[in-house]
């Protein structure tokens, strides 16, 4: 239920984001709220093994997958946030991926 | 990297939202029929619900009950409850202020679409519309696949003080009359009763009563239990 409601409302999103432009406002409000990606990781349960997992990436790619899972951030979205190139940010998220693997197996 | 390793690093990203266009309409595709595949992909979701359960519960306002509300009671205007989905699915507003899409938004939509699977679409099973000694309509019953049956009285009822209106249903001459339940004068009522039969030609009928185990009081209404069309 909840993957599914996920990756509909990201499809929906991204849907939605290509055909017009976000109103200012929207904007505005997302600016405010910060990286709800580290917001999030914030809030994980310290001991959790999704925390600790995370903790073991470097910051900066911990906030990709954060970006993209919690955000639901593309990976040029992603890209653009952080600065880097796109394909640095894609093999950045492939990295940590198997990174995560094998901590959390 | 083995075919596993690189399908295992597809299945986060499918997770993280990442694939798009053709290489997700083809990760689907395997997905429908590839168990490891999506046992990878089950994996990935239960180590990263984790942050799915960081969503504080957010409660629907009443405007948004209201619209909720509105739709499922308008089900039968076959356009309207699609279009209000839509408008929920493509508002980008919508998305951004459910924040994450995680824990809160599901939540709200499991409610949601909890209500269009259950209330929202009901078939009734069988409706029996019971009708005055006078053969005007008193009132609807609709019983439910789920053992529930809705009671709808469509007149106003004069119920002396220490009297109470009771729903009754007969489908076994030799069983008699089953309670219900009680019912108030005005407003509808819903009962649990997967135990009760649900079939053609079953009766229901509202008495008058002081509260006992067998009708004895006047019917008030009675009819006919039909399969709907």
């Amino acid at each position: 239920m909840f993957a599914i409601v996920r990756n509909r409302a990201i499809n929906a999103l991204r849907d939605t984001s290509r055909e017009r432009a976000a109103p200012e406002e929207e904007i505005v409000a997302a600016i405010d709220r910060g990286n709800e990606g580290d917001n999030v990781f914030d809030r994980l349960a310290v001991g959790s093994a999704l925390r600790r997992c995370l903790e073991q990436l470097d910051p900066r790619r911990r906030t990709g997958v954060l970006l993209a899972y919690v955000e639901g951030l593309s990976h040029g979205e992603i890209a653009a946030k952080l600065g880097v190139p796109l394909g640095t940010a894609k093999s950045w998220i492939t990295r940590s991926l198997a990174q995560l693997k094998e901590c959390l197996a | 990297m083995s075919d596993r390793k690189t399908d295992d690093l597809s299945a986060g990203e499918y997770v993280l939202g990442l694939l798009e266009g053709p290489a997700l309409a083809e990760f689907e595709r395997r997905l429908a029929g590839d168990r490891a595949l999506a046992a990878a992909v089950a994996r990935w979701r239960e180590h990263f619900f984790a942050l799915d359960a960081t969503a504080a519960p957010m409660p629907a306002s009443a405007a948004l009950w209201g619209k909720i509300e509105t739709s499922v009671g308008r089900r039968g205007v076959a356009d309207d409850a699609p279009r209000f989905r839509e408008r929920m699915w493509s508002s980008l507003g919508f998305w951004r202020g459910a924040s994450f899409a995680g824990a809160a938004a599901s939540a709200l939509l499991a409610v949601a679409l909890g209500l269009m699977a259950g209330r929202a679409t009901p078939r009734p099973m069988i409706i029996a519309v019971m009708q005055t000694g006078e053969a005007s309509p008193g009132a609807i019953v609709q019983a439910f696949a789920d053992g529930s049956l809705t009671i709808v009285p469509l007149k106003d009822f004069d119920v002396p003080p220490g009297l109470t209106m009771q729903l009754w249903t007969l489908w076994d001459k030799q069983k008699g009359p089953v309670s219900v339940g009680l019912i108030d004068r005005t407003h509808s009522a819903r009962f649990e009763r997967a135990d009760l039969p649900q079939q053609n030609d079953q009766i229901y009928e509202i008495t008058l009563e002081q509260a006992g185990g067998s009708p004895t009081g006047p019917v008030l209404v009675k009819g006919y239990a039909t399969t709907p069309r």
